[in-house]
């Protein structure tokens, strides 16, 4: 058990590490005398899955770079590394010479500047200049998945400060989050990565099971299920975002204002959503798509309808909150405009709320997408997809080929957890009070 | 308020919304862009044909008389006819409709013993070890895919060890028990069959111990939750106080208290259970409602998936509407 030395100690060590310019997660991992002492065996057990578990991670990410199929595996992953080092020094920078809030804005904007340049430039070339696609794709993973990298390197970097004041909850968070960008890393450098070309049927034995050369086993159709596994998560990450896009771009607004008027719309639009909202959200996700069909936005488009509700209740629960407050009372009095006090003094009290509300969606809308595939309302099949793979797997689950459905089913559930844990520690940390005490 | 008073009111209340469903299910399958009748031929048939198709099917009215006919015959119990032989939708629903009841009722119950179980031993164990696997158990509960999870549980017990059957309802060798009740376990107890009992639990296994599983979680996390909070309370301090076992105070007191936000929860949950059982009973080939519906979704047939899920809207309705009168009834305060 750690003294109460060793605490004092402890404190010490993170006043002086937090004051020096490189803080974050790494000096807490790199072994500082005192570290390793006493520490409970619940604390060893994280550190060895933390560590064990990264490592493996970039090592199988060398390993599929070394051996991909498109040869520039390597390329695009040192590219990737270096943007995000590019991005983590900048951050850093950033912090320590800007003083000034103008400034730190004015650099914000240039960024998003320089964002939307790069994508007018890759659809200009693209309708215009006729550069070849590959060029855009290869340049598109290489910017991307740096960018995807460096949010990663600044999270654990900046990640410390949210462990030390928020303690599980933030390593919670931090955990779902880390999944997730690890995911979203994956499918991004996936067709530079891939061992084999996940379209290309008998590369392989049909129905192999895992050996050395197809490490998860090939599908029925003979194609390599790992190389499927890891180019499989774009169209469920697309039908997530699409869909949470438009929830929340239709939920937050109609909450707001609806409840902040009041009288009959008020009535009337939340009639509407509790009737949505107690209907089953996967039958009334069915119905819509198979009236509107195959495609990414109409799934995504199907799974909206069903949690615009979701967003709609909570707005309106803090609103009718918040509305009452003096503060809001008193802007009224001055003749604030309506439209002032609902952005200025009501949305920030809203927004916490809906951004659990969003994490938790995201994990809906995963898994609402893959029980769509699963009963044939799916994308067609010429894109690979883990809940295609997982429903054709089912078909073979009389031979007994486990993996098959394992490992697609497993990357559905691991996407969706980390959704999850995002959304289970933004809850505590964002809207403390509905877990007080407990 | 008189109970009697809440429960008029409560359906009162109800009827907008069941309406309100009604035409949302409509507006999504008649009014939004995309002609069923178009749709559900694919390919190019001849306008003869097509207008023969809508004639039958009375797609060629005016849409608003279309929408007084659909809700009039919803009133006298006709939930329209399938576009791929003119058959009473009502007719496939009836027959169909108490395997879905079996399997939402025995999947129910074990996600709500187990979750109360787990929530209150969470809860008495707080904030150890054990605490912290059974909230990690509820969080990934939530994130399985039902149909992933029943193809691992087939996998395991029908095709490596061989104990479970893989689908259906009942043995097709054997003739399942005469309709009573159409529930076969209910059935086959009223006929005095054991041995069709005995084999109807070992094909329910399976397919509610799956959807009992992804259930489990949300119980697990609202007993967790009520029970720290009622072990604040007053009147477990003073039962406290009068020296009372840790054990009666966790069973006679908090988790009696605990025991009304949960009763509020099933009804939330059948929402849930429903959407669940669909692809549940997808996985299983179970003979319910979701394999009705899986089927007419591949067979394109509009008009019997827009009465099968209106069939849902209305049972929903129904379910969420009894529950809250026993809620009123048990705790007196909710009248007020």
């Amino acid at each position: 058990m750690p003294t109460l030395t060793h605490e004092l100690d402890c404190e010490l060590k993170l006043v002086l590490t937090q004051t020096k310019s490189i803080k974050g997660i790494f000096l807490q991992l790199a072994p500082i005398r005192g570290t390793f002492e006493g520490q409970s065996k619940r604390w060893w057990i994280i550190f060895i899955v933390i560590i064990g578990g990264s490592l493996s991670l970039v090592v199988s990410l060398i390993l599929l770079a070394i051996n991909s199929n498109s040869g520039l595996g390597v390329h695009v992953v040192t590219a990737n590394i270096i943007i995000g080092l590019i991005i983590l020094y900048s951050d850093i920078v950033r912090k320590r010479v800007v003083k000034y809030k103008l400034l730190s804005q004015r650099l914000s904007i240039l960024l998003i500047a320089g964002i939307s340049g790069v994508i007018a430039i890759i659809t200009m070339g693209l309708s215009i200049f006729f550069i070849p696609a590959a060029w855009i794709e290869f340049f598109g993973a290489v910017f991307f998945g740096g960018f995807v990298v460096g949010i990663i390197l600044i999270f654990l970097y900046e990640g410390f400060p949210i462990l030390n004041v928020y303690k599980s909850s933030g390593w919670i968070t931090i955990a779902g989050f880390l999944i997730v960008s690890a995911i979203i890393y994956m499918t991004v450098v996936a067709e530079w990565i891939v061992p084999y070309d996940p379209f290309t049927l008998n590369v392989g034995p049909l129905l192999g099971p895992p050996t050395p050369q197809f490490p998860l086993g090939t599908t029925s159709l003979g194609q390599d299920l790992l190389s499927r596994t890891i180019a499989g998560g774009a169209i469920m990450l697309q039908v997530a975002f699409v869909s949470v896009i438009i929830c929340f771009s239709i939920g937050v607004p109609l909450g707001l204002f609806a409840s902040y008027r009041g009288g009959i719309i008020d009535n009337t639009v939340s009639l509407i959503m509790n009737a949505i909202f107690a209907f089953p959200g996967l039958i009334l996700a069915i119905a819509i798509a198979a009236i509107l069909g195959p495609g990414v936005v109409n799934m995504a488009l199907a799974i909206a309808v069903v949690y615009i509700p979701s967003y709609f209740r909570v707005v309106r629960s803090r609103v009718i909150t918040v509305k009452e407050l003096p503060y809001v009372e008193a802007s009224v009095a001055l003749g604030g405009s309506e439209g002032a006090i609902v952005s200025r003094y009501i949305l920030p009290n809203v927004i916490p709320s809906a951004i659990v509300v969003m994490s938790i969606n995201f994990a809906d809308a995963i898994l609402v997408a893959a029980g769509l595939t699963f009963v044939g309302l799916g994308l067609p099949i010429d894109v690979p997809d883990w809940g295609w793979d997982l429903t054709f797997g089912s078909h073979q689950l009389i031979t007994g080929a486990w993996w098959v459905i394992t490992f697609p089913g497993l990357m559905i559930v691991i996407l969706a957890l980390g959704f999850a844990l995002i959304g289970e520690g933004l809850n505590e940390i964002l809207t403390p009070k509905l877990e007080k005490g407990v | 308020m008189s109970l009697k008073s809440y429960v008029t009111s409560r359906v009162l209340l109800t009827i907008p919304m069941v309406f309100l469903l009604l035409t949302l299910v409509f507006v999504i399958i008649r009014v939004m862009p995309g002609d069923p009748a178009l749709l559900h031929f694919e390919r190019h048939v001849s306008p003869e044909v097509l207008a023969e198709f809508r004639r039958r099917l009375g797609l060629d009215l005016p849409i608003w008389q279309q929408y007084i006919n659909y809700i009039a015959g919803l009133f006298r119990g006709d939930f329209g006819i399938s576009m791929q032989d003119y058959s009473p939708i009502i007719q496939h629903l009836h027959a169909r409709f108490p395997a879905t009841l079996e399997l939402s009722i025995y999947s129910g119950l074990f996600a709500v013993v187990f979750g109360v179980i787990l929530g209150v031993i969470s809860a008495r164990k707080y904030d150890t070890t054990t605490d912290h696997s059974i909230r990690l158990l509820a969080i990934v509960t939530y994130a399985i895919p039902v149909f992933f999870l029943g193809m691992i549980f087939q996998i395991i017990f029908s095709v490596w060890l061989r104990i479970l059957p893989s689908g259906l309802r009942f043995d097709p060798h054997y003739t399942p028990p005469p309709t009573i009740t159409g529930l076969y376990t209910i059935d086959s107890l009223l006929t005095g069959n054991i041995w069709a009992f005995g084999i109807s639990i070992r094909y329910l296994l399976l397919p509610s111990v799956t959807l009992g599983i992804i259930l489990l979680g949300i119980f697990i996390r609202l007993t967790r939750t009520n029970m720290l909070e009622t072990q604040q309370s007053d009147f477990v301090m003073s039962a406290k106080a009068r020296g009372l076992s840790s054990f009666s105070i966790t069973y006679r007191y908090s988790l009696k208290n605990a025991f009304l936000p949960i009763l509020t929860m099933i009804g939330i949950q059948v929402a849930i259970l429903l959407a669940g059982a669909v692809l549940t009973e997808t996985t299983f080939s179970w003979p319910g409602l979701g394999t009705y519906l899986v089927d007419r979704i591949y067979h394109r047939d509009y008009t019997a998936i827009q009465g099968t899920v209106v069939f849902f809207a209305i049972m929903v309705a129904v379910v969420t509407l009894a529950v809250d009168i026993l809620y009123a009834y048990f705790d007196p305060r909710i009248r007020l």
